[in-house]
């Protein structure tokens, strides 16, 4: 029998977010707020601010998470911190050009952020078309694509009876996301 | 035309798993053979464009768990600024009392009843200190567990079966229909679907737990005419300290023949259901659902129903659309989506409809000529009385 994770050390973390665990994420965001808020308001910023820039770090950690490969060689509050402090750094500068930026915390980490991705207008059409799809095969894309899971793993989590169904499946929902694509 | 073995090379490509010889390959063909270009840039906006969407999505999620934390902030502040007020009337209440206690203790000069009185006094302000303090307790147990922040302590999180096979409570679940309130109700949010399952719970621990109940989980009836039940929200439930307590969960029926589930039937917590029926049931739980709607697609998924005995329970031309619409989005293939795909209304539903329209007709006249017969009867029965009340006077 398997008891629900209680978020205690890094590697749970890690696990919680490979698995889409949304317990996961109301973890990060209770654990981090606080500190993220005290950041936030001694640098010239609200509540809203700190909240929209820990929310953007927490998205950071959970792609990053995704990719099997990676490897957290920090404590996961220095991460999330060093990411909403770049992040906030950044933002002050864009408003003026000068900066006096306090830290709170001595210990950080570089991290080399995801760009901010903006989409062509071609893309755009592709994410209103993807967005038509079933949920089933919305869910089998994003399964492959974002989330990297093997068939075998697919087929397992979505039900059905082996790989190759779900090759299968994968391949029919490509071809109609093409065809509505063409046909808009 | 692109072989699907082509398509296999491209997400290995655009995934980012390819070394050596077959990177070399595969960037060769795109120079050169446009149909495998397009589709190499076709893959990569896609990843790109399901990346953006999870991102939105998780956006979402979290703007939600923000509105909440918010929430509780101004819920906890406002407790506190009741327990000041409290704070406040106890401390001037205690001034008063010592002053009106000291004032009758020398007024008497130790008279019994002063002494009586004083006591009486000071009992009463024990009380009520020891209200307060019972009080605050309570707001602090309240909101304790929306503030694990200052504490730091989080309860540990244990799945229902695994809280039933470690004994740490005892468990009572019932429907959540009575009889007895609402006689002979139809209507049956709360009774088949909704929050339609009560959940009684004894901890047997010192420890505060939360329970989860995982969305597709059974629900066995004792007596088997009752309807399996399965839950269609995940739940979370805080279970204190040497506590009984009562709550309701989300739940559908499994069984159109079944009996609905009402406070008499009890329940044993059962094993998670087929994952055809747990993807619908997830399915719901993000839509939020919880209605006849939803209901009659588990009844079409779980039991095969027709669309007879649906309209037997309910069902309309609108419901079934919807409820076919969410039978088409899961994928699901049943008597009622018979080819899977949004199509019009069946001949035999249609028919059926007519049918039901037609009852109708008929019943107008009928209801005119009763309606004409009532008036007849009221007119000839005011003029018997009149001329009955006019022969006293002759």
């Amino acid at each position: 029998m398997k008891v629900r994770r209680i978020y205690t050390t890094k590697e749970s973390v890690l696990e919680g977010i490979r698995e889409s665990d949304n317990h996961v994420l109301e973890y990060l965001y209770k654990e981090h707020r606080n500190m993220i808020r005290d950041l936030v308001f001694k640098n010239n910023g609200n509540a809203d601010n700190a909240d929209e820039i820990l929310h953007e770090a927490i998205i950071v950690l959970w792609e990053k998470a995704k990719d099997s490969s990676f490897q957290l060689t920090c404590e996961v509050g220095t991460f999330i911190y060093s990411v909403s402090r770049n992040k906030w750094l950044k933002q002050l500068k864009q408003r003026s050009a000068h900066v006096e930026f306090q830290d709170i915390h001595a210990e950080r980490f570089d991290v080399e952020e995801n760009e901010e991705e903006v989409l062509t207008e071609k893309q755009n059409l592709l994410k209103r078309m993807f967005e038509k799809l079933g949920e089933k095969c919305r869910m089998i894309l994003t399964l492959f694509y974002f989330e990297k899971k093997s068939m075998e793993q697919i087929a397992l989590q979505m039900g059905y009876t082996n790989a190759d169904n779900a090759k299968n499946q994968k391949h029919k929902c490509t071809k109609r996301l093409q065809e509505l694509v063409r046909n808009n | 035309m692109l072989s699907e073995k082509d398509q296999e090379f491209i997400d290995k490509y655009v995934n980012g798993n390819l070394s050596g010889d077959e990177l070399r390959q595969a960037e060769e063909r795109i120079l050169n053979d446009k149909e495998f270009a397009e589709q190499v840039a076709f893959t990569s906006d896609l990843k790109k464009v399901i990346k953006q969407s999870e991102r939105e999505e998780l956006k979402k999620k979290l703007r939600s768990i923000s509105v909440k934390y918010e929430y509780e902030d101004a819920a906890a502040s406002k407790s506190n600024r009741k327990n000041y007020l409290s704070i406040a009337a106890t401390v001037a209440f205690l001034f008063i009392a010592t002053g009106l206690g000291y004032y009758l203790g020398i007024s008497t000069q130790h008279s019994e009843l002063a002494n009586e009185k004083n006591n009486n006094l000071k009992e009463h302000i024990r009380d009520s200190i020891e209200q307060h303090e019972f009080d605050s307790y309570n707001d602090r147990k309240g909101f304790g567990f929306a503030e694990t922040d200052s504490t730091k302590k989080i309860p540990s999180k244990i799945s229902f079966s695994e809280g039933i096979t470690k004994g740490l409570f005892e468990y009572t679940i019932v429907g959540a229909h009575d009889q007895r309130v609402f006689p002979g109700e139809t209507d049956a949010d709360g009774l088949h679907y909704g929050k339609c399952i009560i959940l009684i719970l004894e901890s047997k621990i010192d420890s505060m737990i939360l329970l989860g109940i995982e969305c597709g989980r059974e629900l066995i009836p004792l007596d088997s005419t009752v309807q399996t039940m399965i839950i269609t929200k995940e739940a979370e439930i805080p279970l204190y300290p040497k506590l009984r307590a009562a709550t309701k969960v989300y739940a559908m029926c499994g069984e159109i023949h079944d009996y609905a589930p009402d406070i008499n039937s009890s329940f044993k917590y059962g094993e998670m259901s087929d994952t055809n029926l747990i993807r619908l049931a997830k399915i719901i739980e993000r839509k939020f659902m919880q209605n006849m709607v939803a209901q009659d697609a588990i009844w079409a998924v779980a039991n095969n129903a027709s669309i007879e005995e649906l309209v037997k329970y309910g069902a309309d031309k609108t419901s079934l659309a919807l409820t076919r619409d969410l039978l088409n989005e899961g994928g699901y293939v049943t008597q009622i989506n018979p080819r899977g795909k949004i199509v019009q209304p069946a001949q035999s539903e249609s028919s059926l409809l007519e049918k039901l329209k037609g009852k109708i007709e008929i019943n107008k006249p009928a209801a005119y000529l009763f309606a004409g017969i009532m008036l007849g009867l009221i007119i000839s029965l005011i003029i018997l009385l009149k001329r009955n009340t006019k022969k006293p006077e002759a």
